[in-house]
């Protein structure tokens, strides 16, 4: 109180002033928060994006040329048919020995169809037709097709023809 | 020291360089020997008309025919051809005894290599007979991806029938020789009406076999004269109709899509599945992945110059460029093809002797295409037939040459062994003309000798001619 009395009519209206002010308590705006948070994540993508789709963009340019200069050259399509019907066959390194010269190893993916063998023939003649695959009658062996009895001996033994 | 070696290296290096130029000097100057055509000579009497006229026949008669489907019997017989080293010998031998004099003939170890052939032989002797071939390979669905069974072992059958006709010919037995040539001849047909161009050409290999041996046969002492037997083969002999028919098809069978694509014409994404078949097609079942990256390529690379070429064929520039990119280079690339490929087979359908020439151009024609119009896949599944229908009526003309020779052996019979100065001095029976050519063949006389020609086609090797000379014996 003495110090109030005390006080100039200028500290007076100074003291008023304050004592006027409300404390306000520390708040976060969440709004604000989030808008800032999402702008600044959204930046960030941005950037990302922008970078990858420029590198994909180079890949890509990349690898379009390579495939347009690595490009098999076009096929000739002028074929000589050349049809040899009476050559000895040749001699195998190893049984089973066909005289067809046969598909080198790997040529045909899975059968030989049609487009490819058509093709084959035309250039290179018959000999090109690939030998047949899977069992067939051995020297020696008892052609069993044409014994009707061995046959019916072997289902009766429960064997498979 | 050091420059005594150098020297020395020199020295050695210029006197290897100058040996190495000599050597390929001389290598360049060596031609090698220019090929000759073939000449098949033949020693044959005389020989008049059999009684009655078609008692010999070529193709087994209509009263030995039996119902049912010859196709099985065939498959049945393939399965029952020996293989293995064995085998491989057989066959060997058997190239060997049919290039043997007929009177230098094994004949015991021949009947003993036949007969292991005998189980597979008596499946096409049977299938030779019957009524029809249908073959019914599933092409109407597989398109190119028609899987061909395995035909190899035939044409071994045939080589076998061929060596039994020769031995029943070595023995006097012209009437089983006969018959082995009826079975491989009707074989060749059954094959010749496959549904593809390899079947074509494999009963094409086949006859040609066969008939090498009516050469053996006419020589046999009392060898029948052959000329209406040889007349009544069918001709052509090997119909490329319907194997054409399929090859000018088999596009629009694989890609179904593309005979009917509805009245606004494929979609993009149909044009692509299109465009990516045909390259997965033509790299051997590549990746898709790959395929497509292909297919990427090619379009940036096609794209103008489709443009460009659809607007020169007549559309509007503003339709052209309305259309998606995969339509525009579709449209273009079919467009290309359906040309080029008209331009090939057009020519079947007239003689080989008229068809030659413009089949030639084609071919020119379709490797410039192939030039201009770089990256069209659809040209890629274009081949070039001239050869094909050469080879085919190749076939005819050797029928043509041999009923030439049957006519001579006729009319010398009837004018006391001589024969006849000029073709057209032949009364007895009409003489064929070259197929080759349409026009008749070279015919002249030597003495006994007589020689029959045709010219190899233009463009063709010595291998492609053909002559004949036919010396006849009293």
């Amino acid at each position: 109180m003495q110090d109030q009395e005390r006080l100039g009519p200028a500290e007076r209206e100074l003291e008023q002033a304050l004592a006027a002010l409300r404390p306000a308590s520390a708040k976060i705006d969440r709004d604000r928060l989030m808008f800032l948070a999402g702008r600044t994540s959204a930046r960030r993508r941005s950037r990302l994006w922008q970078c990858a789709a420029g590198a994909l963009a180079v890949a890509l340019a990349a690898a379009l040329s390579a495939a347009l200069y690595a490009r098999p050259a076009p096929r000739e399509v002028e074929r000589v048919v050349y049809v040899t019907v009476a050559r000895p066959p040749a001699v195998p390194a190893e049984a089973p020995a066909a005289p067809i010269a046969t598909p080198e190893p790997g040529r045909w993916r899975g059968e030989p169809y049609y487009l490819k063998l058509r093709d084959e023939v035309l250039a290179k003649g018959l000999d090109a037709l690939p030998a047949p695959r899977g069992p067939a009658a051995q020297p020696g062996i008892p052609d069993r097709t044409r014994f009707p009895l061995l046959r019916l001996n072997d289902l009766l033994r429960g064997e498979q023809l | 020291m050091r420059h005594a070696t150098t020297i020395l290296l020199a020295i050695l290096g210029a006197t290897g360089a100058a040996a190495a130029q000599a050597v390929l000097g001389s290598l360049a100057e060596t031609k090698p020997a220019e090929p000759q055509p073939e000449v098949i000579r033949l020693k044959a009497a005389p020989a008049a008309e059999p009684r009655p006229a078609l008692t010999w026949l070529l193709l087994p008669e209509y009263l030995d025919q039996t119902p049912g489907n010859a196709a099985q019997l065939y498959y049945l017989a393939e399965q029952h051809v020996p293989s293995g080293k064995a085998a491989h010998e057989w066959e060997v031998k058997i190239s060997e005894w049919l290039r043997t004099p007929l009177e230098k003939l094994p004949r015991e170890q021949i009947r003993s290599a036949t007969d292991h052939y005998s189980s597979a032989l008596r499946q096409v002797e049977l299938a030779a007979r019957r009524e029809r071939c249908l073959w019914d390979l599933p092409i109407r669905s597989e398109g190119y991806r028609l899987i061909i069974p395995a035909m190899s072992k035939y044409r071994t059958l045939a080589r076998v029938l061929c060596l039994k006709a020769r031995l029943h010919t070595a023995d006097g037995r012209c009437d089983k020789a006969v018959h082995e040539l009826q079975t491989g001849l009707a074989m060749a047909r059954h094959f010749a009406a496959g549904p593809t161009l390899i079947h074509s050409l494999v009963g094409t290999a086949i006859a040609s076999v066969l008939l090498e041996q009516v050469d053996t046969l006419i020589q046999a002492p009392g060898s029948p004269n052959l000329y209406w037997a040889l007349t009544g083969l069918p001709r052509p002999f090997v119909s490329l109709r319907d194997s054409m028919e399929c090859e000018r098809s088999t596009l629009y069978l694989h890609f179904s899509q593309l005979r009917k694509p509805g009245p606004a014409g494929l979609t993009p994404q149909q044009w692509q599945a299109v465009m990516n078949g045909l390259w997965q097609l033509m790299a051997e079942e590549a990746p898709p992945a790959e395929a497509d990256l292909r297919n990427l390529a090619v379009s940036v690379y096609m794209y103008p110059r489709a443009k460009r070429f659809l607007i020169a064929q007549g559309s509007k520039p503003a339709e052209v460029e309305a259309m998606p990119v995969q339509q525009v280079i579709g449209a273009y690339c079919l467009d290309v093809y359906e040309q080029n490929r008209d331009e090939i087979f057009k020519w079947f359908n007239v003689p080989y002797w008229q068809a030659g020439d413009g089949m030639e151009r084609s071919a020119v024609v379709l490797q410039e295409a192939t030039k201009r119009h770089k990256g069209n896949p659809f040209l890629a599944l274009l081949p070039s037939l001239s050869r094909a229908y050469f080879l085919t009526t190749k076939l005819d003309r050797k029928i043509a040459a041999l009923r030439c020779i049957e006519a001579v052996r006729m009319h010398a019979a009837a004018h006391g062994g001589q024969p006849p100065a000029e073709l057209s001095e032949i009364q007895l029976v009409p003489i064929p003309a070259d197929p080759i050519t349409g026009k008749g063949f070279g015919y002249k006389v030597v003495g006994d000798t007589v020689m029959l020609e045709a010219p190899a086609p233009p463009g063709g090797s010595p291998d492609d001619e053909l002559r004949y000379e036919l010396t006849l014996t009293k």
